[in-house]
């Protein structure tokens, strides 16, 4: 069952897929372009992206600059969607307000068949279904805020010290099988006001790096990898925050 | 975590700017810790826009209690099951509480079946100490304190006072706070 919220604190949802090398050339910058032709209807909007990644595989030394991962972004009309290529990389990012899982997931797959078509990859390295939400509640004067009353997930603390918090981050990996995956879930305070406390809730669902979906059953994984965020996402917070927070829509 | 686990590289557009500033730069000085643990900590603040709240926010059990109470005043009140000055009465005397006490503890709140509005202080980390009171209809106080450490007792005689007497609020403030006196 799809949840449907009138106020969604979803900012970014995301899936996409890592190569394995090609088979019958390496990949090169004209890759992008010749997929930007076929495409070019739907995302018409060209953006070179060049801004700082963190490959957390590879831990950056305190200090040192994170080394850019540079992609082709081509981006829908209303730029609510945006289609990224890089080195043996694709991803269909899908901003607010959301596009719907179901038509997220086919854009990837109706684009990838393009890919495929053009670059020839020969698998898949890796595979991800990532929603990023920011939530953000109210201060409330007169009763004062409490984590319980809107989340399920709380940090923890060790006894003896006050149990008022400004500033956490939660970070938590799981293993999942049939498919096999990594689920990562990551909580924390992020930049809020004077009147609104924020946060970021970050669900990833990642392919592990020793059973990735093959092209046939990547739609499988994906919704897998749907339904289990979606899952996550509901339990992570009160029945309140849905209905007075998020203002779930119940039909 | 191994690499293997981690291995899908950060693809969302949001917050880049931010990013590249840096929303927090931890000053460690721990001589222990690995480089590949502090890498992984500021790149998770970096990438998450890690950021304090504007105000600290309570993460405890008794808050959340305290705060449910709160939030059901008003309709108690309309509903006639609290009297106004019941609850004018234990609003002041939270605030004056808290004024002497900034991390005072939340207490256990509820109202009886024959209208008294009940609020104890009463935890158990804190064996053998109690407060407690109870608010009538009119506004006077019926309380209570006991602390077995130090063989005290304390508590209303027989004329109820409107106001909670400062001997009593010292009880509070000194024994109910986060790092209250005398406790471990």
């Amino acid at each position: 069952m799809a949840l449907r919220y009138q106020k969604p604190p979803l900012v970014e949802a995301l899936c996409g897929v890592r190569f394995a090398s090609t088979q019958e050339r390496s990949w090169d910058w004209a890759i992008p372009g010749m997929l930007y032709e076929r495409i070019r209807d739907r995302f018409p909007i060209r953006r070179e992206h060049h801004a700082i990644n963190i490959p957390v595989a590879t831990p950056v030394p305190m200090g040192a600059a994170a080394p850019s991962i540079e992609r082709l972004q081509f981006v829908s009309g209303d730029e609510n969607t945006v289609v990224q290529v890089g080195p043996d990389l694709l991803a269909v990012n899908s901003l607010r307000p959301h596009l719907g899982w179901a038509e997220l997931r086919d854009t990837l797959l109706d684009i990838l068949i393009v890919y495929r078509d053009i670059a020839s990859p020969s698998g898949i390295a890796t595979t991800a279904v990532r929603y990023i939400n920011r939530v953000e509640i109210p201060f409330l004067a007169e009763s004062g805020f409490t984590l319980e009353r809107y989340f399920n997930v709380l940090p923890g603390l060790p006894a003896g010290v006050p149990r008022m918090v400004t500033t956490f981050v939660i970070h938590t990996e799981v293993e999942y099988e049939a498919p096999a995956a990594i689920f990562r879930f990551l909580f924390g305070t992020t930049e809020s006001t004077a009147q609104i406390a924020a946060f970021t809730l970050d669900y990833e669902h990642v392919s592990q790096e020793s059973s990735p979906p093959t092209f046939d059953s990547l739609r499988g994984w994906l919704d897998a990898g749907h339904d289990r965020i979606e899952l996550a996402f509901y339990g992570s917070f009160t029945p309140m925050t849905h209905a007075e927070v998020f203002q779930e829509i119940r039909s | 975590m191994s690499s293997a686990q981690v291995s899908f590289i950060d693809l969302s557009t949001r917050g880049t700017e931010q990013a590249r500033r840096g929303a927090i730069r931890p000053s460690d000085i721990a001589t222990r810790a690995s480089n590949e643990a502090k890498a992984r900590y500021d790149a998770t603040a970096r990438v998450l826009g890690l950021h304090p709240l504007p105000r600290p926010v309570a993460i405890d059990v008794e808050s959340a209690r305290w705060f449910a109470f709160l939030d059901t005043l008003e309709a108690r009140v309309a509903a006639g099951s609290m009297s106004p000055v019941q609850c004018s009465t234990l609003l002041s005397i939270w605030d004056r509480a808290r004024a002497r006490q900034p991390s005072l503890r939340r207490p256990a709140v509820g109202v009886s079946d024959d209208g008294l509005l009940n609020a104890s202080w009463s935890f158990i980390d804190m064996p053998g100490r109690v407060f407690s009171m109870e608010i009538q209809r009119d506004g006077a106080i019926d309380w209570f304190y006991r602390d077995a450490a130090t063989d005290t007792s304390r508590g209303s005689e027989d004329e109820l006072p409107r106001e909670l007497p400062a001997e009593a609020l010292e009880f509070l403030a000194a024994g109910f706070g986060m790092n209250p006196a005398g406790s471990r």
